[in-house]
């Protein structure tokens, strides 16, 4: 069965044919053979910017800590000692055991619908720039159809958490 | 060894393809469903930013608008030749324009547009609080009997998005009967039933039964719609392909077979199982028996005008689909399909017309009623003959203006706990509303299939077909059928002509125009389709021809 | 490994999922076994594109999954009302239309 199928996908030949002839020679000899190849062409080089982004990026976050706290105003309120950015402070309580607010539903359910509209983009993402004009035209078309969904939405309260 | 080399290890190059091939859409051919879709799209709006007293006249215009757009330029297509000779493929194998689509797209629209007016109907519900409503719940959310629906009623609100879902609904039913490849099916069942199960939660008065009939509905449809989908699957599995010239092609040995996928390309285990759940969920939408268990309870518990129109334009549109797939998909199998099908259509004409007999609702009645007709079009559907397909399509469109007409019927009598659908109510009605009574008993006649009227048209047209096609013993046990039909048709018209009307019996509310004008439509309709058919058989015989 | 064996898989979940439905009485896991089978179906598709070695299964699982939200939206808004009402999502205590 896997031969059958597998000679119907020719860009996975390379891979299957590796794990069915599973043999510690002849898996190990080319990987052995890659990691000098590696070494003796530097690769390091390529990998060079990353780091030095990564550097960039660190130490402007310490900067950032570093200097807020030094110039920074220092005045507390309770805001400040909410959860930040981890969701929702938990005031509805679910009432008499067990059950949630309506709310979380609403909530919950307005979230699925907006997100799932992702799965059409994705894959126009990938081939953008080969669609060309005609799928940003109906893809924008799309868009402003979940628009008016997200207008009734909007225009109805289904945004107001109270 | 070289960079490339090693690349090549576990990795081949992707061909750089400079372009796709644009997908080519075209658009004037898919105006029909485009309009509609549009208006709908547009009905939102308006229910998020029109102010609440001017929704219901601009939702009623926009809806009619759109329609009646949509009927133009089906007109139009089909006056350019698209049902004939120019029938073709559209929106890359996604849809076909053809005459039985053209003909069920028609039908389905001027459904819709008659269902609006009962939808529109504001004279018959006693005015709450001074402002006048529909049959539609004040606030869909809102618990039955709770406060916040008493000020919802106070308040003079109305459900106006009845309207959008209503243009959703029929703009998935444009694409049911048309669809052509098994994505597109199930897509365009999904667009119809959702908005569907919405409406029946719907209903202004009994909102409890309302609930529930959504909920069976809902959970049901639910059910069948993942068989329908696994039977796809399956198919898909079959035939590499969910395109229904390409499934067909390979049922017919004439793809080009791939030795190495000889086990699931061609292996009919696969074949047979998919073919067999895909006509289970489209079987389940028909209404037919042994999946008909949701249609009295659903067809009950539903607001009327939801009830007449989805007893119509979804038979249209489910038997639609159920004919292209048997008919451009399944030729080459028939020899399979048919013998389950006449088991399907034998039982269904039978359970349909002998359970109607002991119901005591109207509405209960009218739905075994409209599962016996779904048998009898299901005779015409096994034919496989031309005439099966324009015989079929001629009983769709008078079968659904008799429905339509006589759910609408249905709505004008009334008592304090709003529409009265026990059969003892309506003793004696016939002496006290002898109009009303006497347009009843002419849907009633038709759905009995007595000469003169629509129904008897078209049960004609599909026996004769069905008899052609071979399938003597089917129509026997349909006339057998239509004979004990006829007997509970009969009987509610002696009760209403016949018997002493009740000292507290409903009355018959007076409608506004919109209800009149759809009963009114309803029996014209029936009287022209049962003295002239012709030109309509004509109509649907020069349909009758499937694009692949 | 074998394809086969998720086709085997996909039907097997299908099936739970279906007798589920048939058995389970609260109306939120009835409808949960339904889910359970759209994605059974999911998983066939995508195997049976991997057989074929074409797309057509992995797009179609795309739409499912969006049918497949737009049906629990839809679907839940009608539970959450009845249940809102009636206290119960019990399918049993839906017979006020017994015949």
């Amino acid at each position: 069965m896997q031969a059958t199928w597998a000679c119907e996908l020719p860009h996975m030949d390379a891979i299957l044919v590796a794990e069915g002839d599973a043999d510690h020679t002849t898996s190990h000899g080319p990987n052995m053979s890659v990691t000098a190849d590696w070494k003796e062409r530097g690769t390091v080089n390529a990998y060079a910017p990353i780091f030095v982004l990564g550097g960039i990026a660190a130490g402007f976050a310490i900067f950032s800590v570093f200097m807020a706290s030094i110039i920074g105003p220092k005045r507390y309120n309770r805001a400040k000692l909410e959860a930040y950015e981890c969701g929702i402070e938990p005031t509805p309580q679910p009432a008499g055991g067990g059950r949630f607010p309506i709310k979380y539903y609403l909530t919950a359910m307005l979230f699925i619908v907006f997100d799932i509209e992702i799965v059409f983009l994705y894959p126009w993402a990938v081939t953008f720039d080969r669609l060309g004009m005609f799928g940003l035209v109906e893809m924008l078309l799309f868009v402003l159809t979940v628009f008016v969904a997200y207008a009734y939405v909007w225009r109805r309260g289904g945004l107001e958490w109270d | 060894m070289s960079a490339s080399s090693v690349h090549s290890l576990w990795t081949t190059a992707a061909p750089v393809a400079d372009k796709f091939p644009t997908p080519h859409i075209e658009y004037a051919q898919l105006s029909p469903v485009l309009i509609v879709l549009g208006a709908a799209a547009l009905g939102v709006l308006v229910e998020a930013f029109l102010p609440r007293r001017s929704r219901y006249t601009a939702q009623v215009a926009l809806a009619a608008l759109g329609l009646a757009a949509a009927f133009a330029a089906i007109v139009a297509l089909a006056d350019k030749g698209y049902g004939t000779t120019k029938a073709h493929i559209a929106a890359m194998g996604a849809v076909a324009v053809d005459g039985p689509a053209l003909f069920l797209q028609g039908t389905i629209l001027l459904v819709g547009f008659v269902a609006i007016f009962t939808f529109a109907e504001r004279r018959l519900d006693p005015r709450a609080h001074g402002n006048q409503v529909d049959s539609f719940a004040a606030q869909g959310s809102a618990v039955p009997g709770s406060d916040q629906e008493k000020a919802a009623v106070r308040a003079g609100f109305t459900s106006t998005e009845v309207f959008p879902l209503l243009m959703f609904a029929v703009g998935g039913m444009l694409i049911f009967p048309a669809a052509n490849d098994l994505l597109t099916l199930f897509v365009a069942l999904e667009v119809f039933s959702l908005p569907l199960y919405i409406l029946c939660a719907l209903a202004r008065r009994n909102r409890l039964m309302s609930q529930e009939a959504a909920v069976k509905y809902f959970l049901l449809g639910a059910f069948s719609s993942a068989f329908l989908l696994f039977g796809i699957a399956l198919l898909y599995g079959y035939a590499g392909t969910v395109s229904y010239s390409g499934i067909s092609s390979v049922i017919d040995g004439t793809a080009p077979m791939n030795p190495a996928l000889a086990d699931t390309t061609g292996n009919d285990a696969l074949l047979l199982i998919g073919l067999a759940m895909v006509a289970m969920g489209l079987l389940f939408k028909v209404g037919a028996v042994p999946f008909h268990m949701w249609t009295p309870d659903v067809y009950q518990g539903a607001p009327t005008p939801v009830t007449g129109f989805m007893a119509s334009a979804t038979k249209v549109a489910a038997f639609g689909a159920l004919l292209r797939l048997l008919y451009v998909v399944l030729p080459g199998m028939r020899w399979d399909w048919r013998p389950v099908m006449w088991g399907v259509a034998i039982l269904t004409m039978l359970a349909g017309a002998v359970i109607a007999v002991t119901q005591t609702d109207v509405k209960r009645l009218l739905a075994y009623s409209s599962i016996a007709h779904a048998g009898f079009i299901l005779a015409g559907v096994i034919a496989t003959t031309p005439d099966g397909i324009s015989s079929v399509l001629f009983y769709l469109a008078a079968y659904s203006f008799v429905t339509l007409g006589a759910f609408a019927v249905v709505t004008l009598v009334r008592d304090a706990g709003g529409e009265a659908t026990h059969l003892s109510r309506w003793a004696g009605l016939g002496r006290r509303s002898p109009l009303v009574a006497a347009v009843f008993a002419v849907f009633l006649l038709a759905f009995a299939g007595i000469p003169l009227t629509s129904g008897f048209a078209g049960k004609f047209a599909v026996f004769t077909a069905a008899a052609q096609g071979g399938a003597m013993p089917l129509v026997i046990v349909g006339v057998i059928s239509s004979a004990i039909a006829a007997f509970f048709y009969i009987r509610v018209i002696v009760l209403m002509f016949f018997s002493e009307p009740k000292p507290d019996g409903p009355t018959v509310a007076v409608p506004s125009l919109m209800t009149s004008t759809a009963i009114a439509v309803g029996v014209a309709v029936t009287l022209v389709l049962g003295l002239a058919p012709q030109y309509f058989l004509d109509l649907a015989d020069k349909a009758g021809i499937f694009v692949r | 490994m074998n394809p086969a064996n998720y086709l085997y898989l996909s039907a097997l979940l299908f099936t739970i999922g279906a007798a589920g439905v048939l058995i389970r009485r609260n109306a939120i896991v009835v409808f949960m076994c339904v889910e359970l089978m759209l994605n059974a179906c999911n998983l066939a598709f995508v195997t049976f594109s991997r057989l074929h070695g074409n797309l057509d299964g992995q797009v179609i699982a795309f739409f499912t999954m969006v049918v497949a939200a737009a049906e629990v939206v839809v679907g839940l808004a009608i539970i959450v009302s009845i249940f809102r009402s009636r206290h119960s999502a019990s399918v049993d205590d839906a017979n006020l239309m017994k015949l």
